[in-house]
């Protein structure tokens, strides 16, 4: 077994940082080393040899500016400072799912009001309007003891009567079909015949 | 994944809190930075202290760095300033580089905006690595000097001197590491740099 291949941290050898220097690894594979790299001693002492190897051959003037000591003086300068940490962004999973959940539940509130009232039956209607009057006549004589109660007899009175045209109501909507979209049928309608 | 990429996952682990990583990048560009606040500060051992405060700076300011640019410009353009700085302070009037020229000077050769460098002991130095390398270089065996020229000088991938020299990508990659060791071994006397210390 030579020194390049003497396996290091993590399966990793000084073989495999040479060729991390060469930019001929993959980026599975590059990180893996790095990894191994940012804890094993040994590594380090590697790759600044071999990073001072490629500066050599590289330029030499460059090279001849190597002052020995200089990483271990700023290493001990950096010891001092506080460690630093850039502000996280935010959660990939976050953003995937919590906006589009967002907008879709607001699409869905949206729906909601604009299309509940227009699909309400009218037997629903009829029962609601059946239905009103009793409960406004019941609070009504349940006030009667109260000044305005004479004006809510009076109310409920008209209301009551209102219930007459029941009959005239359902007839009306019998003609125009009864379709819980009156107005959008009119419009297709009157569109359809254009043509 | 290129030189890029690779610094970008340094910076990324020195941005979680990982300080050795930005050792890391110390040591991979230190002769460089030296190299450029030389030309800009005469005195050697001002350029080291003005080096340790520019590598300082950069990591205090390493949480605003996005990748934006790469790493060594982003640096490089600290270096430049904090020399700057430098040279203010004491007194003295600090060069009238342009974005330009800084740009310019990345690559080392712009000799005519830059202070020369070629001090007596930073040319016998020079010359001594020029020497160990090609004293390196020579002592080779063929297939070993082959791939690490094609690597260095030619710039070729390692699938192309593969290719050129009919022998598999690990072969290549064994061969130009061990070139490496080899060199490596024959600039330590003249750079001191002994396996005990720490670079």
């Amino acid at each position: 077994m030579t020194a390049g291949h003497m396996a290091l941290r993590g399966g990793v050898d000084i073989e495999h940082l040479s060729s991390l220097i060469d930019g001929e690894l993959d980026a599975h594979e590059a990180a893996a080393v790095v990894d191994a790299l940012c804890r094993d001693a040994e590594l380090q002492r590697r790759w600044a040899e071999l990073q001072l190897v490629g500066d050599a051959l590289r330029s030499t003037d460059v090279a001849a500016c190597h002052v020995d000591g200089f990483c271990a003086r700023v290493s001990k300068a950096l010891a001092d400072e506080p460690t630093v940490l850039a502000p996280r962004p935010a959660r990939p999973a976050l953003r995937r799912y919590a906006i589009p959940g967002v907008a879709v539940a607001a699409s869905a509130a949206a729906i909601a009001f604009v299309a509940v009232p227009l699909l309400r039956t009218p037997a629903a209607d009829m029962t609601a309007q059946q239905q009103q009057p009793v409960a406004v006549t019941a609070t009504a004589v349940a006030r009667a003891d109260e000044p305005s109660a004479q004006a809510a007899l009076k109310a409920a009175a008209a209301i009551a009567n209102a219930r007459a045209l029941d009959p005239y109501f359902a007839a009306h909507r019998e003609l125009t079909g009864g379709t819980p979209l009156p107005r959008a049928t009119a419009y297709l309608r009157t569109s359809g015949g254009e043509r | 994944m290129t030189d890029r990429d690779i610094d970008q996952q340094l910076v990324e682990r020195v941005q979680r809190g990982d300080k050795g990583a930005f050792n890391l990048l110390v040591s991979k560009y230190q002769r460089k930075i030296i190299r450029l606040l030389s030309r800009l500060i005469r005195d050697q051992a001002e350029v080291e202290d003005v080096a340790q405060e520019a590598f300082i700076k950069a990591y205090r300011a390493l949480p605003n760095f996005r990748g934006d640019s790469a790493f060594y410009t982003w640096l490089y353009r600290i270096a430049i300033n904090t020399a700057k700085n430098h040279l203010v302070s004491q007194g003295r009037r600090a060069p009238t580089t342009t974005e330009a020229d800084i740009e310019e000077a990345e690559t080392f050769d712009d000799g005519d905006h830059l202070r020369d460098l070629n001090s007596p002991e930073s040319m016998l130095l020079s010359k001594q690595v020029g020497e160990a390398v090609n004293r390196a270089i020579d002592q080779l065996p063929e297939d070993l000097r082959t791939a690490i020229v094609l690597r260095e000088i030619e710039g070729l991938s390692y699938e192309e001197i593969a290719e050129s020299m009919n022998c598999p990508i690990g072969t290549v990659r064994s061969r130009i590491f061990r070139a490496r060791e080899a060199i490596a071994q024959e600039l330590k006397p003249v750079l001191d740099t002994a396996k005990d210390k720490r670079w």
